[in-house]
């Protein structure tokens, strides 16, 4: 038993890395980015280049970086050169018609699309730091004066590092000292820029001055050794990254508040959590007692209704059910016994304990009702096959035979075997404690994980939906080991040596 | 073990209820440990107040009304400073608080979204605005009755040099900040207790954040890069100095507002972060969490997916509103909203669904309760407006008369009335429709098939080949004409781009909607990666077309030049825009832009949509100003009684 335990255990391991990084390849694969900000109304406020801040932006969540595998340690000089040719051609002035082409105009017929522009320019600012010692050698080096300036323009953007760790709620002496070196270095660099109109001389005067001794001073910064190759090309991604963080639990931060995502799902854990397992619970109570009634009316008019009643419950939507509940029983047309939505009054906080829980169960009786009715079909038919199942078997009779009152027959020896496959079934309802509900949160405002994954789908906020994906399956494993585990501790037939 | 039946039952259920009893407990001593935290919180403040009393009677102030504003001779100064014939502020007209209001009770009502942080600067989303404009104050505001006014707020007195390029503002002394909502019963914050006093020091450091490239400040980056230095003169005056005269330095100065720089220049500890860092700190800054300003309500507390509170400033330094307590309630589905209101748990409601406002009001019986006047209902501009825009870059739209046709096959009018039950104004230009910029004798272009069909007969695009769709040979290309309309995925947007598909089908044109989210919208407009697309821009009352139209911008990364607009003309007025001052001299300016677009057609402007506001009538008092926020709840009042 224990080794089988160890071994499932083991094989969770590389299954949740597998299904991580599907989870993680289907994000960022999906096109479109992280947006800062909802757009309910489908309405922009103009904002004012927000370049710089886009850019850091895509710094501190990698988005900057590859997905998977990161050969940029690689780049050769022609990779960076070509966006920024691209560039310098769209800045230069179109050649007038007929004039002969000269070196500082671009003829018009092969003035770049805006497209190519703005994908230039977001691939050299991708590059990163490994794309300065190419800018260092373009800016000394390319016979072009216009690609010379933009190099040293983009070496003032390129150069600088990203702070370290910057959402760290509390940072230590040493991170802090750190990241105040990394902004001071990077004010300093920000500031070795030039302007569009300038001589050769004056590129050569910024070069001398200020790039080649911070280069050279700095230059084992972008001398990578074999190991350093290695670690850049598994290490230095997206996904990496990512895992990097998840081996200390930590899920990241989020892209859209800024906070870190675990928080955040804690604090929204309590209300999926009740919700769900108030919801389990009630639909174990009705739908088992009502299975073995079933099974004990086999086939008659009673088990028919009952069967039909279920399966009409069954094939009702809620978030349909959910709205007419609220216009019937929430809102006064006719009755207006419920709040509308919510999960507990708002002055909850000068109630007592017992007044608090009544709130609460005030509050959620609509949408459990909603979040079990539908479950009540499939679960009454496990119970009603189960007892099926064991009802006709020999000890049943014997039991009768022996004398024994119908309802201890019933109750204690055929329903404590048939119920086994209903009882782990439970396991495999772990992962719905967490997951919550979409629909149902949304409809009924329940500041649940439900709600808080929809809002993040939305949002595109990677780090937020891996977390509560990554729950769910981390419980689902879980589950199941658990569901296999109870089947050999309930039936003894069952062993896994 | 032989154990029966019936025992193992009656232990189970003894173990569920000594579970629950265990978890009771422990909730009741948790809850109980919180309110002795709060009752030393509250003593503590009650301590505190008392202290200030006393120390004002033995100093022999009397304590009465304007605790925290100046004695009688500053008021003296600010009134004279009104007047003084060189003050960029003009006495306020808009007189927002009625004499007979009644005081007190709570306001409820909604917002849709979590707010993502409440640091005035660096979160700029139309809720969290919202709540600024309650909390905190700007140097002046602008008046309601008369926007193009400037009015004081914190500054009594602004001067500018001739060029306007040199701004000396002069702030109310005796303005303090408010205290942050912290957890006092931690002796780390113990620090934080005492109120500041606003200063030239808090002004300026708007400013330098704003200007920091580490700041993630996006709205208003381009703004303030025209600044050139920045100066404390005295405690309560500074200067900004702007490298050459820009119209957008007027507002970008006046309707700015201090930051506490003492707050975000230390951690929580009170510890001085080093000056390099303070910019990189700031996007994340602890305090964020417990936003203060110097408005007429104090932030109280914020509960994720809950609601937000404030609660009334006692020391404001203006007329005091008077509400008590304003709580948004945080309500993302809008029909979870309508319930609410229906069911008394909320008093007012910004934005009525569209369903709703159909079955409700327009077609609702004599039983609805907006006709019973159980709730009441005002349509309000939403202050924004809708198009499709035409991306000029793609040879199928470069063409002047083929975007003419295309607004021509768009039935706008009969959309707005049937589509979206007549919730908005038509648009002809990029201005508010009110806003004396927007040209009056502009013509809205009529829904008109047959024009439509000989514009592009004009332009060369002729169905040769008889499958009923357009064609032209485009550099030795044989096109048909069929485009991809990238639009935002909304039921209403849904609705009427199939009622604009079938126009074009008419004339021989196939449109494909393609419907997604935003962020992938964004995506594909920020890689120019469409055809057209249906967009839509929130207006402000001052009017810088130059983000959006100036030629410049068509190519530069996110610029919002979407559609690739260039014209020589209109870039011409747009520079001339940027540095004149003069109303009358701008408005023609704007008047010319307006024509130009309307000639261009770069975008088929849509609409200015309206929204319905819907409200308990225990709200009295209830006006809309004609600017953002609409609905400031300071004029209102609630009256009990008066049902």
């Amino acid at each position: 038993m224990f080794t089988y335990i160890l071994k499932r255990v083991l094989l969770m391991i590389p299954t949740f890395a597998i299904i991580s990084l599907i989870i993680f390849l289907v994000l960022n694969l999906a096109p479109g980015d992280p947006a800062a900000a909802a757009n309910p109304d489908g309405t922009e406020t103009v904002s004012q280049d927000a370049r710089e801040s886009y850019r850091i932006f895509k710094e501190q969540f990698n988005l900057d970086k590859p997905i998977l595998l990161n050969t940029r340690y690689g780049l050769t000089i022609e990779d960076v050169e070509e966006p920024l040719r691209v560039v310098a051609d769209f800045q230069r002035p179109v050649c007038a018609e007929g004039a002969p082409v000269t070196p500082e105009c671009t003829p018009a017929d092969e003035r770049p699309m805006s497209a190519d522009i703005i994908a230039a320019q977001e691939e050299v600012e991708n590059y990163g730091n490994y794309a300065v010692p190419h800018l260092i050698a373009l800016a000394q080096n390319h016979e072009r004066l216009d690609i010379r300036r933009l190099a040293v323009q983009r070496l003032a953007i390129n150069a600088q590092r990203p702070q370290v760790d910057r959402f760290n709620p509390d940072p230590s002496d040493e991170l802090r000292e750190s990241n105040r070196a990394i902004a001071a270095e990077n004010n300093q660099l920000r500031s070795w820029s030039i302007p569009q109109d300038v001589t050769p001389e004056d590129v050569d005067t910024i070069l001398e001055e200020k790039w080649l001794p911070w280069f050279n001073a700095n230059i084992e910064r972008f001398e990578y050794s074999a190991a350093d190759k290695v670690g850049i090309f598994f290490f230095d991604t997206r996904f990496a990254k990512y895992w990097e963080n998840l081996l200390t639990l930590n899920f990241g931060v989020s892209t859209v508040d800024r906070r870190p995502v675990f928080d955040t799902v804690m604090q929204k854990l309590p209300y999926t959590m009740t919700l769900s397992f108030f919801s389990i619970l009630i639909a174990y109570l009705i739908s088992v007692p009502l299975g073995i009634w079933s099974a004990y009316n086999q086939n008659t008019k009673r088990d028919q209704v009952v069967t039909i009643a279920l399966f009409v419950l069954y094939s009702l939507p809620s978030f349909f059910t959910a709205v007419l509940l609220i216009q019937f029983f929430a809102v006064g047309r006719p009755f207006s016994w419920f709040p509308a939505g919510g999960f507990i009054s708002n002055n909850s906080e000068n109630m007592a304990v017992l007044e608090q829980m009544g709130s609460i169960a005030w509050h959620i009786l609509l949408p459990l009702i909603c979040l079990t009715y539908g479950s009540l079909a499939a679960l009454s038919r496990y119970a009603r096959t189960g007892l099926l199942d064991v009802i006709r078997a020999d000890y049943i009779r014997t039991a009768r035979a022996k004398g024994l009152a119908e309802s201890m027959v019933v109750l204690k020896h055929a329903v404590r075997n048939g119920m086994i496959p209903i009882l782990t079934l439970l396991g495999t309802l772990l992962p719905t404690l967490v997951s919550g509900s979409i629909v149902i949160e949304f409809i009924f405002n329940i500041p649940g994980i439900g709600l808080y994954l929809y809002e993040s789908i939305y949002m595109y906020d990677y780090n937020a939906i891996m977390a509560c994906l990554l729950m769910s399956t981390v419980l689902t494993l879980i589950g199941l080991l658990l569901s296999d585990i109870s089947y050999a501790l309930v039936d003894p037939r069952i062993t896994f040596d | 073990m032989p154990r029966t039946f019936k025992a193992t039952l009656a232990l189970i259920g003894v173990l569920i209820v000594v579970a629950l009893l265990a978890i009771i407990s422990i909730a009741q001593s948790y809850q109980a440990n919180k309110k002795i935290i709060e009752v030393n919180r509250s003593l503590g403040d009650l301590n505190r107040t008392t202290e200030r009393i006393l120390s004002q009677l033995e100093s022999g102030v009397a304590v009465a009304g304007n605790a925290g504003g100046g004695a009688g001779a500053s008021n003296d100064r600010y009134a004279a400073a009104i007047n003084d014939p060189d003050n960029l502020l003009s006495p306020a007209t808009d007189q927002l608080i009625a004499p007979d209001a009644v005081q007190g009770g709570t306001l409820k009502r909604l917002i849709s979204s979590d707010p993502k942080g409440f640091n005035w600067l660096t979160e700029n989303s139309v809720d969290v605005s919202e709540i600024q404009s309650y909390v905190h104050s700007g140097f002046a505001r602008q008046d309601f009755n008369n926007p193009d006014n400037f009015v004081s707020d914190l500054a009594y007195m602004v001067e500018v040099n001739d060029e306007n390029t040199e701004y000396t503002i002069s702030l109310r002394e005796g303005v303090y900040w408010h205290v942050p909502r912290v957890d006092f019963s931690d002796p780390k914050h113990e620090w934080l207790r005492e109120p500041r006093e606003v200063t030239a020091e808090d002004a300026v450091f708007y400013f330098e954040m704003a200007m920091s490239p580490q700041v993630e400040a996006g709205a208003v980056k381009g703004y303030v890069e025209d600044i050139e230095k920045l100066e404390v003169l005295d405690k309560h005056t500074f200067k900004v100095t702007w490298k050459r005269p820009v119209y957008h330095s007027r507002f970008t100065t006046l309707l700015a507002y201090p930051l506490p720089k003492w707050l975000f220049s230390r951690d929580r500890e009170g510890n001085e972060i080093p000056e390099e860092s303070v910019p990189v700190e700031f996007n994340t800054h602890w305090s964020a969490d417990y936003p203060i300003g110097t408005g007429p309500y104090l932030f109280d507390s914020y509960t994720p997916s809950g609601q937000v509170v404030l609660t009334k400033n006692r020391d404001y330094f203006g007329a005091k509103p008077p509400i008590e307590r304003i709580e948004f309630h945080i309500i993302k589905d809008p029909e979870q909203g309508f319930a609410r209101l229906l069911s008394d748990q909320l008093d007012f409601l910004p934005s009525l669904p569209e369903p709703r406002y159909r079955s409700e009001i327009l077609n609702g019986g004599p039983e609805s309760p907006f006709k019973t006047g159980e709730f009441e209902h005002e349509i309000i501009d939403a202050f924004a407006y809708y198009y499709v825009g035409w991306n000029m870059d793609k040879p199928l739209f470069a063409d002047r008369d083929v975007r003419l046709a295309m607004t021509h096959a768009f039935n706008r009018q009969s959309i707005i009335e049937n589509v979206i039950n007549g919730l908005g104004e038509l648009q002809t230009g990029p201005f508010y429709y009110e806003h004396p910029a927007n040209d009056p004798t502009i013509e809205p272009i009529p829904f008109d098939l047959e024009k439509a069909a000989e514009l592009l007969d004009g332009a060369g695009w002729v169905d040769t080949d008889g499958d009923g769709i357009r064609q032209k040979t485009i550099n030795g290309e044989n096109v048909d004409f069929r485009f991809t309309l990238t639009s935002y995925n909304k039921p209403t947007v849904r609705s009427w781009v199939t009622v604009y598909r079938e126009d074009l089908r008419k004339i021989g044109i196939e449109m494909r909607g393609d419907f997604v989210e935003w962020p992938l919208m964004q995506r594909r407009m920020d890689d120019k990666q469409f055809d057209a697309f249906t967009g839509g821009w929130g207006l402000s009352w001052f009017n810088d077309p130059y983000q959006i139209w100036h030629s410049s911008q068509a190519d530069i990364p996110k610029g919002s030049n979407r559609v690739g607009f260039r014209n020589a003309e209109a870039d011409e007025i747009i520079e001339t825009l940027r540095v004149t001052f003069d109303n009358e001299e701008r408005t023609q300016l704007l008047r010319r832009f307006h024509q130009i677009v309307h000639e261009e057609q770069p975008y088929s402007f849509f609409y200015a949509p309206k929204q319905t506001v819907a409200w308990n009538p225990r709200l009295e008092n209830v006006v809309f100003q004609k600017i953002r926020p609409q609905t400031t709840s300071l004029p209102w009042y609630i009256d009990e009684s008066g049902e």
